[in-house]
């Protein structure tokens, strides 16, 4: 990084950064710079420190060794609040705004934080340009309880913005969007970059990285495996074989629905049917998320349910496992009615759900996980039934005694879904297990899923990479505002055009 | 004053610390488990008081001995009594539920007067007066017999919430009990249960508390406090940190009683409470959120 002048000092620098949680080391001298004034990445599989570094670099977690560089000052000692004055601000991975308060509030709270002598006119003209800035201008007096998840993330960077950061960072803020979000995603990234601030993002989603980012860093155990111009990273040898997997390098253009090309098994009509859903609607209080939906999964089959953020896909997959009930129509399970049946009754009857956002119990341990799901007679066969999940996830077996806080992502969703197995149900609903994950470990995790397919477990997969879904289903249903607009075998539906708009949201 | 008097007070602040941790210990699980607060808990603990006290009058029964039939039947009562009045108003918000245990704390106050009138009452036994002694040391036998009796069940408490596969269920429902339903767990009957739970270790304490000291309807109200300052203390969810927390307070309230005077107890306990709120919001043992 040779410039004129002061351009030469990063905005970010760290010099021999360690992280330790007991015994384990998330991040290890780990001696990296980001220049400023630009956009720079942060890749790595899950649990390789880059949720660490974020930490380290914001202030919320104390170095174990090593020093923190903001603009050539030394603040490795310096509270979060301290480093927010700077002008560190930054999003979590997760949005966590305050919900009961208005979107105009929430940005308010950021700015009082830091200048709570502002004039009532001031603060007000500047959340307004901050929400028009971060396309909220609509929604400034929505609670954020009642904002989609993508609407939510842009909170989150509207919030960070508030504080005017000279150096922002984005933890994972493409998460479990559909490709039209993202674009408008990568759009504000760009647009937020004004060539004085520098912006820090950790993702896992390619695209984002490839359109915004100058600079890549790559860690991989707590270390830095590589550095240097996206292209040239994204292009490494090492990188493909930690991180992306073979099928992200080979064809660095977004794969589009139409390439679809794998084989795909044939619809199935003759098997028995296992779920039945006639003309169910539900929602919360007064909204309706679900109207009138009526779909059928036959024995063995594997149905994906497609539809973009908001669509009400986990709201489906929340009333079929009978965590909400429906406020219409009827559900049928294995020929019984199991319309006003509660979650535990259903998980009884063999249906498992495997949650959006894994909800594995944090205090417990691994091997406590899986047990928990086992229950009356299958108690008996304790041992066997975790040496299952244990061959399939072998990792989970070297992670037994550790507290579900312990594990990285990727391995929380392989616990989510051997806990959803064990119990050896007739049907599993997987909502959304790919999200958060590392491509490579998502290649992993839907190898699993092809194999259980093959065994002939019946699944329903909710999923936010149609390409995925389709190539492992049989059929699928796609979901807009709450209605099934589409569906059909797998397929048809890969070579159908209209699916490309729904999902994509191309026309309305 | 003399190495003898305070040492016996010290002493006998420990024991009676792990009393007041078996009556805590019931206030913490439902307030973990359920995200109750259990207003009623005070009362419960008065029930078992007046229940060995009638047990004991139309049986003749010991009331340490009588302790588990009288667990049984606070369980019996105190389970469909949350059934009927606490899980219908699961999922709507939290005021709605402690208010229906405030009522009933004020129903029973009322029934206790209806039924023993407001006179003091104590569950006298041989052994509630005798001393036990170790060298000049001296503290009344039942609190010996009452600190052994609570840290057992304390201890019997821990292993079934942290060994057994209802304990699983349990620590399970306090996390997520959404995802707990979703692996089978009957988060009602966990509920039930756990309620039926605290109000087993109110009502054991209450007999210990009614035969070491005295009762009337209205004395709930102190060791529901009391209660709560342990619960603080010891931090949300940590049996262990309870029963630590318990014998902390015993004994400061010992020592309170001894400078002060023995007027001066429960305030002593009280102002200990607001200061570990003040500089540690998740008690001693708590973890942060």
């Amino acid at each position: 990084m040779k410039s004129d002048g002061q351009k030469n000092v990063p905005a970010i620098e760290t010099r021999g950064l360690t992280k330790r949680y007991g015994g384990l080391v998330a991040v290890e001298d780990l001696s990296i710079s980001f220049p400023k004034g630009e956009i720079s990445g942060v890749i790595g599989p899950n649990g390789a420190g880059k949720s660490t570094l974020i930490g380290l670099i914001g202030g919320a977690l104390a170095p174990s060794a090593g020093e923190v560089i903001y603009y050539g000052e030394d603040i490795s000692k310096l509270p979060a609040p301290e480093r927010a004055r700077l002008g560190i601000g930054r999003t979590y991975q997760l949005p966590r705004p305050f919900l009961d308060m208005s979107v105009r509030e929430n940005l308010q709270v950021a700015l009082f934080s830091k200048s709570p002598l502002m004039s009532r006119r001031e603060a007000a003209a500047r959340t307004n340009q901050v929400l028009e800035q971060t396309g909220l201008a609509g929604a400034g007096n929505i609670a954020a309880r009642n904002l989609p998840l993508l609407r939510r993330k842009r909170l989150e960077v509207a919030r960070a913005l508030m504080l005017d950061p000279k150096l922002l960072l984005l933890d994972e803020v493409g998460a479990g969007l559909v490709d039209h979000e993202i674009d408008e995603l990568i759009a504000l990234i760009h647009a937020l970059n004004d060539g004085t601030r520098s912006i820090l993002i950790i993702e896992h989603v390619i695209r984002v990285v490839r359109e915004c980012c100058k600079q890549l860093a790559v860690l991989n155990f707590g270390k830095k495996l590589a550095a240097g111009p996206t292209q040239e990273i994204l292009n490494d040898d090492n990188v493909a074989a930690v991180y992306l997997g073979a099928a992200h390098r080979t064809d660095p253009a977004a794969a589009g629905v139409a390439t679809l090309t794998s084989a795909r098994r044939k619809a199935k009509p003759d098997r028995a049917t296992l779920l039945q859903l006639s003309g169910v609607s539900a929602g919360y209080g007064q909204a309706r998320v679900l109207d009138n939906i009526s779909m059928r999964v036959g024995e063995g089959e594997v149905v994906a349910v497609l539809g973009s953020n908001g669509a009400g896909k986990t709201t489906l997959a929340n009333v079929i496992a009978g965590s909400l009930a429906p406020s219409a129509g009827k559900l049928e399970f294995g020929g019984e009615d199991v319309t006003r049946l509660s979650g535990d009754k259903l998980f009884s009857r063999g249906l498992a759900h495997c949650m959006e956002g894994r909800r594995i119990f944090p205090e417990l341990t691994v091997e406590e996980n899986l047990k928990i799901a086992l229950r009356g007679d299958a108690r008996r066969q304790t041992a066997q039934r975790l040496e299952e999940i244990y061959t399939l996830f072998p990792v989970l077996a070297e992670r037994r005694n550790s507290m579900g806080t312990a594990l990285s992502g990727g391995q929380l969703q392989m616990l989510a879904i051997g806990r959803a197995l064990i119990s050896k149900p007739r049907l599993v609903i997987f909502d959304e297990i790919s999200l958060g994950l590392a491509p490579v470990v998502m290649d992993q995790l839907y190898a699993a899923l092809a194999n259980l397919r093959d065994s002939g477990l019946t699944m329903l997969v909710i999923e936010q990479d149609v390409e995925r879904a389709l190539e492992l289903a049989d059929g699928a249903y796609v979901l807009k505002q709450g209605r099934i607009v589409l569906s059909g075998d797998a397929a048809s539906l890969s070579r159908n055009p209209s699916l490309r708009d729904i999902y994509l949201g191309e026309k309305s | 004053m003399s190495f003898e008097i305070i040492a016996s007070n010290l002493l006998s602040g420990v024991l009676w610390g792990g009393i007041l941790a078996l009556i805590a210990l019931g206030l913490s699980i439902v307030l973990g488990v359920m995200r109750l607060i259990n207003l009623a808990h005070g009362e419960i603990m008065v029930a078992g008081a007046y229940c060995a006290l009638v047990i004991g009058s139309l049986t003749g029964l010991d009331p340490l001995i009588a302790l588990p039939l009288i667990a049984a039947i606070m369980v019996v009562v105190a389970v469909p009594l949350q059934q009927l009045l606490l899980a219908p108003l699961a999922g709507k918000g939290a005021e709605a539920p402690m208010m229906t245990t405030f009522a009933v704390s004020l129903i029973l106050q009322n029934l206790f007067l209806v039924g023993f009138s407001a006179d003091t009452r104590s569950i006298g036994q041989g052994y509630s007066t005798q001393p036990f002694s170790i060298g000049p040391i001296s503290v009344p036998l039942i609190y010996v017999l009452g600190f052994v009796i609570s840290v057992g069940i304390i201890g019997a408490v821990y292993l079934l919430v942290n060994r057994s596969a209802f304990g699983r269920d349990l620590r399970a429902s306090a996390l997520d009990p959404v995802a707990a339903a979703s692996v089978g767990v009957n988060v009602r009957r966990v509920h039930a249960l756990t309620f039926g739970l605290g109000a087993a270790c109110a009502a054991t304490g209450g007999v210990l508390v009614g035969i070491a000291l005295s009762f009337t309807p209205t004395t709930g109200a102190a060791y529901l406090l009391t209660s709560f300052a342990i619960v603080v203390l010891g931090g949300m969810g940590s049996i262990f940190g309870t029963l630590v927390a318990g014998i902390v307070l015993g004994v400061i309230q010992s020592i309170g009683a001894l400078v002060l005077g023995d007027g001066f107890r429960d305030l002593v306990g009280l102002v200990l409470f607001l200061a570990v709120l003040a500089v540690r919001p998740a008690g001693l043992f708590g973890r942060r959120t």
